[in-house]
């Protein structure tokens, strides 16, 4: 039995500890938000935050979570967050299933630099996006960025 | 690679970095060479010398293996594959060689290897320091490099003791990459390079 | 744009739309089908459609369909029932608005749901239920403003007989219809009644529609940032179980031998099913299915090993283009004479590869076989191909088939074919229960349905005075339309998920973008050897034009060069005739500052396309050191007539932009006949770091509609090759850009 929080819920996981964290919450807790691109840690359609950090959850061991914090997207979403409502904005997702995965890559880049260069979000946001919307993807980075200096967070 | 924490007394550490430096220092021949002039005391010194340094030399092929060298590098990224390729996906260095802000080592590589994804791991995974590089350096260079203090370099008496850090051993237990290939290790077991490396160090640590 | 002609009793215009639309608004979506089994296109009039399907199962609340396209609550929602998937191109975002429009209705106003299979949602033009060409818009917008109009107008009749007054007196605003003396009724309150009226033929259009031409946001993207969009594979229904797949690693080659005992005694597993080629697992969860089936040691016959040796492949397509036959597509004037006769004549060789979808979403589908009755849930492109894959799988009717449609994680044609969802549908029934089968992307990608590979010789000539004289094209492909190839015409078809070759007339994709090419050139030839491989092939969003305008585009800057003229003279010459065409050309040469020097290293190229309705050019600028391409900056103009939807249409060039792109890096080999790239890391697209600033413009010459979804990609490979040539003196003949020891890096640096 595995205990962890998930989008600030206890919850307890049955499970081989080996499963990847991403089909523990896909299946076992329903949120499918977090999606399967690659299996491989290649595609970062599987991104979360444990403890507020980044992390390609179809490389992440569920046993390794005990006692840690998973974020979701749905988790993020609530309170809309900057790079939710920049994506918004600016119409960025094409079919949309890499986006997540995003999401939670560019706010945990935001979170550790508040006004990332072009350069900073090259070496940052690495994330396959098959439709191609990575134009979109760059200026959204900077809308979020802004919205957030404007909010003062 | 992190893990070397210099250990004991500052004054006896630098007495005995000073003597592995001054033994380092020498200028020293191959057991080979023959027409030097004989001075009967130099030979001595130096056919031990040779044989110091003959032991670091093979530990060289562990050092300059993939499994090592490949994050041992003197770029702003780290390499992987046995042909050592640029790590893929625009992976960086970063500022504290943990990755780019945004892209941390530890997004993906966790405290173990992933043998379903292929990703490799152990803890607290990052790339050693650039100056702790070794990619291009001749064994000359890299043997100094290792004690250098100023390269945040082991004292000689800790070197057996950081070959036995969950880094250094992975190299041994790399795991399988995503196509479920085992990645090679190094040519000799790590035993046995712990072995050559005591050897060493009690030969006097003698670079080549 | 492709055109294939089915037998005269096939072809419906779209009157018979209409009419379907009437006959018995609630009858066809519930449950509306074509009686006769099979082909589910032998009903193609409206009489027959009339008398098929169960009556209603209409309740008390349920919505009432006013035609097949419009359905009305109680409450007054309106929906749009839509023939047409969403897989980010928009076009479910801009039909709707086209109907917001025609009801009076804000851009929102309008709801989505996805039609399940019926002949009223036929595209108008090749009469097959499907989404792809790029051509949702120019087949189904007009559809929608008749829809919308026509149900418009049933609204107003029904309120006109509730209110007693004359419809012509009444107006529509804010969801109600509004009488001179102030009453009104929502159209919630008279849907019912509005249902029942006969659909008018000719309802007249809003002259002044709000949202043409307006970027109108889409109404899927809130529920794709926030983690609620629902793909095929998030769908959940109660008591599913989940299941992984594993087919034949080598084309052609057979499951010999598996221990299935080993297999049910892995964690969480129920069950083993075999499925054509290959097997499935059955367990609790996908990830316990699929570590049993990593786990297991399946052994394989020995067939589909002559695709051999890694040089197989192409040396199979140099032997054909040496020999034939080919069947000729085109032979105007006399090529043969005009190219001994002219100054300058060039012939190359042009080499493209295979490629993968890699669709982001990965292959799957849900299906639970039960009571009699089949439901099937699917990100698909290809709901008439599904339908009737279900129907010969499991042997019921049409009428206890529903396909319900998901959002889709990527199309790009690949979910026009249903092999998965016969996989899903044999699965299901195995267990008696609903399963979910999701493939790996190492299944994904190896048993891919690919772009084909191409050969193409090309010749040309240019006159002294600097006209392109003659183009002759010579091209080894496979067909495109094995597996897409509408089956309702080839009857005796009894496994739709099986390739059919149609007669090459009817096959002229690995042809297109050369056939009917904008330029005046009084000789060509284009002629093509069909190349039949056991490689799975079928379209790829570009389909022929993508290889072939990157040829094209490519070897004309060739010719220009040996005439030493101007890439941009030679076309200009070449479009004298085209004014529509001259115009984009300008507009791009000026956009692109064509000719503002630029530093050594560094080259601009150019690249036209007429393609899917639409014509597009698309400069480049580069700059080459060591093996590395750096593009600086594209610039893409674009005429498809008018751009309904300036958001949407930005949004589909620049992700086709990156389609293109990756294109140029991009390529699936083969080894021993089985795919040698599985996943990212072999088949790596463009990412965001190598997406260079891109530019795009709009031309609305006001000619007829073409669609956006495709036209971007088709001309960018080229004018990147040009771009390249121009920087560094190096014509690249060979995709991908590895194969000429040139990489793509960031153009930002």
């Amino acid at each position: 039995m595995m205990q962890l929080s998930v989008n600030g819920e206890p919850v307890r996981i049955e499970a081989d500890p080996a499963t990847p964290l991403l089909w523990i919450l896909r299946e076992q807790l329903g949120l499918t938000g977090t999606k399967y691109g690659c299996g491989k840690a290649l595609c970062g359609a599987c991104t979360v935050h444990i403890d507020g950090n980044a992390v390609r959850s179809c490389s992440f061991p569920v046993a390794a979570a005990r006692g840690r914090q998973v974020t979701t997207i749905e988790g993020l979403s609530h309170g809309r967050s900057h790079p939710v409502q920049a994506w918004i904005r600016e119409q960025v997702p094409q079919c949309g299933y890499c986006q997540s995965g995003m999401i939670m890559a560019v706010s945990a880049l935001l979170a550790a630099n508040r006004a990332p260069t072009d350069a900073d979000i090259d070496a940052a946001v690495t994330n396959i996006c098959r439709c191609g919307t990575y134009e979109r993807i760059r200026k959204a980075v900077h809308t979020a960025a802004a919205l957030a200096t404007r909010a003062g967070s | 690679m992190s893990g070397r924490r210099p250990a004991g007394h500052p004054s006896a550490r630098a007495a005995a970095l000073a003597c592995v430096m001054a033994l380092a220092s020498v200028p020293t021949g191959r057991a080979a060479d023959v027409g030097e002039p004989a001075h009967a005391p130099a030979s001595a010194a130096s056919a031990r010398e040779s044989r110091s340094a003959a032991l670091f030399e093979q530990m060289l092929p562990v050092l300059e293996h993939p499994r090592c060298m490949n994050c041992h590098t003197n770029t702003g990224f780290p390499r992987q594959g046995d042909d050592r390729h640029r790590h893929i996906m625009n992976v960086s260095r970063g500022a504290d060689g943990h990755g780019a802000v945004g892209l941390r080592c530890s997004t993906c590589h966790q405290s173990g290897n992933q043998a379903a994804s292929g990703v490799p791991g152990a803890p607290d995974w990052h790339l050693a320091p650039l100056s702790m590089a070794w990619e291009g350096l001749t064994p000359s260079q890299l043997c100094r490099v290792l004690f250098d203090p100023r390269k945040g370099g082991l004292e000689p008496a800790g070197l057996a003791a950081h070959l036995e850090t969950s880094f250094v051993r992975w190299a041994w237990s790399p795991g399988t990459d995503a196509h479920g290939r085992p990645r090679s290790t190094p040519p000799i077991s790590h035993r046995a390079f712990v072995a050559l490396a005591r050897r060493w160090v009690a030969t006097g640590a003698v670079c080549p | 744009m492709l055109a294939f002609m089915l037998s005269p009793r096939q072809q419906v215009g779209r009157r018979d739309v209409l009419k379907w639309g009437a006959a018995g608004g609630g009858l066809l979506l519930c449950a509306a089908w074509l009686p006769g089994s099979g082909a589910a296109q032998e009903a193609s009039s409206a009489a027959d459609s009339s008398r098929a399907g169960t009556a209603a199962r209409a309740k008390p609340d349920a919505a009432r369909l006013v035609t097949a396209w419009v359905s009305i609550a109680p409450d007054g929602s309106v929906t749009l029932i839509a023939s047409q998937s969403e897989m980010g191109q928009g076009t479910t975002t801009t039909l709707a608005a086209a109907l917001a429009d025609e009801l009076y209705l804000p851009w929102d106003g309008v709801r989505i749901e996805f039609a399940p299979f019926d002949p009223a949602y036929r595209d108008p033009v090749y009469h097959w239920m499907f989404t792809g060409n790029s051509q949702s818009i120019t087949s189904f917008y007009e559809v929608m403003r008749r829809m919308g109009a026509a149900a418009r107008e049933m609204l107003i009749s029904a309120a006109a007989a509730r209110l007693g007054v004359e419809a012509s007196s009444l107006s529509v605003a804010t969801g109600a219809v509004h009488a001179a003396d102030g009453r009104s009724v929502r159209f919630g309150e008279i849907a019912e009644e509005a249902a029942r009226l006969p659909v008018p033929a000719h309802p007249p259009l809003r002259p002044n529609p709000a949202f043409a031409g307006r970027a109108v946001p889409r109404w899927d993207i809130p529920s794709k940032v926030d983690g609620s969009a629902v793909f095929g594979i998030d769908v959940k229904v109660p008591g599913m179980l989940l299941a992984a797949v594993r087919c034949a690693p080598r084309f052609g080659a057979r499951l010999s031998r598996y221990d299935a005992a080993a297999l049910r005694s892995k964690p969480g597993v129920i069950a083993v099913v075999e499925v054509p080629n290959g097997l499935a697992v059955v367990a609790r969860t996908y990830w316990q299915a699929h570590q049993a089936l990593e786990s297991a040691d399946l052994t394989w016959s020995d067939e589909g090993s002559r695709l051999g040796r890694p040089r197989a492949l192409p040396a199979i397509y140099r032997e054909r283009l040496a020999s034939g036959p080919f069947h000729v597509y085109k032979n105007t004037g006399d090529s043969s004479a005009a190219l001994q006769a002219s100054a300058v004549r060039r012939t190359a060789v042009y080499e493209i590869p295979f490629q993968a979808h890699a669709t982001m979403e990965p292959m799957n589908c849900t299906a639970q076989i039960a009571h009699g009755r089949c439901d099937i849930w699917v990100p698909t492109q290809g709901v008439e191909i599904t339908q009737n894959v279900a129907m010969q799988v499991t042997g019921l009717p049409g009428e206890r088939i529903t396909v319900h449609r998901t959002l889709i994680g990527g199309g790009f044609g690949r979910r026009l074919l249903a092999d998965f969802v016969k996989q899903a549908l044999l699965i299901a029934m195995a267990v008696k229960a609903p399963v979910k089968l999701i493939w790996s992307r190492e299944e994904d990608m190896t048993h891919d349905a690919y772009r084909p590979a191409m050969l193409h010789e090309i010749t040309g000539a240019v006159s002294s005075s600097g006209v392109l004289t003659a183009l002759t094209h010579r091209v080894v492909s496979p067909s495109y339309m094995l597996y897409i190839f509408p089956r309702g015409a080839f009857p005796q078809a009894r496994d739709w998920t099986q390739p059919l070759l149609p007669p090459p007339q009817y096959d002229p994709m690995s042809v297109e973008g050369v056939i009917d090419i904008p330029y005046d050139v009084a000789h060509q030839r284009v002629e093509q050897h069909r190349l039949e491989l056991d490689v799975p092939v079928s379209v790829w969003r570009t389909t022929g034009h993508g290889t072939n305008n990157f040829v094209l585009e490519s070897f004309i800057d060739e010719l220009a060069l040996a005439a030493q003229l101007d890439p941009l003279q030679l076309r200009r010459t070449a479009l004298a005739k085209n004014a529509r065409a001259l115009k984009l050309l300008e507009v791009l040469a000026e956009k692109a500052d064509w000719s503002r020097p630029l530093p050594r290293g560094s080259g601009r190229g150019m690249a036209l396309a007429r393609a899917f309705g639409g014509i597009t050019a698309h400069a480049a600028e580069v700059s080459v050191a060591g093996g590395e391409v750096r593009i600086r900056r594209i610039v893409a103009v674009l005429d498809c007539g008018r751009i309904l939807d300036p958001g949407i249409a930005t949004s589909n060039v620049l992700g086709g932009i990156v389609w293109g792109l990756s294109g140029m890096k991009t390529a699936i080999t083969f080894d021993s006949g089985r795919a040698v790239q599985s996943n990212f890391d072999g088949f790596e697209p463009l990412h965001l770091w190598e997406t260079p600033p891109c530019e795009v413009h709009f031309v609305e010459s006001g000619a007829a509609l073409g669609g956006t979804g495709e036209l971007g990609p088709v001309p960018v490979q080229a004018a990147v090759a040009n771009a390249i040539f121009n920087a560094s003196g190096r014509r690249i003949r060979t995709l991908p850009l590895g194969e000429s020891a040139l990489r793509l890096a960031s153009g930002r640096a």
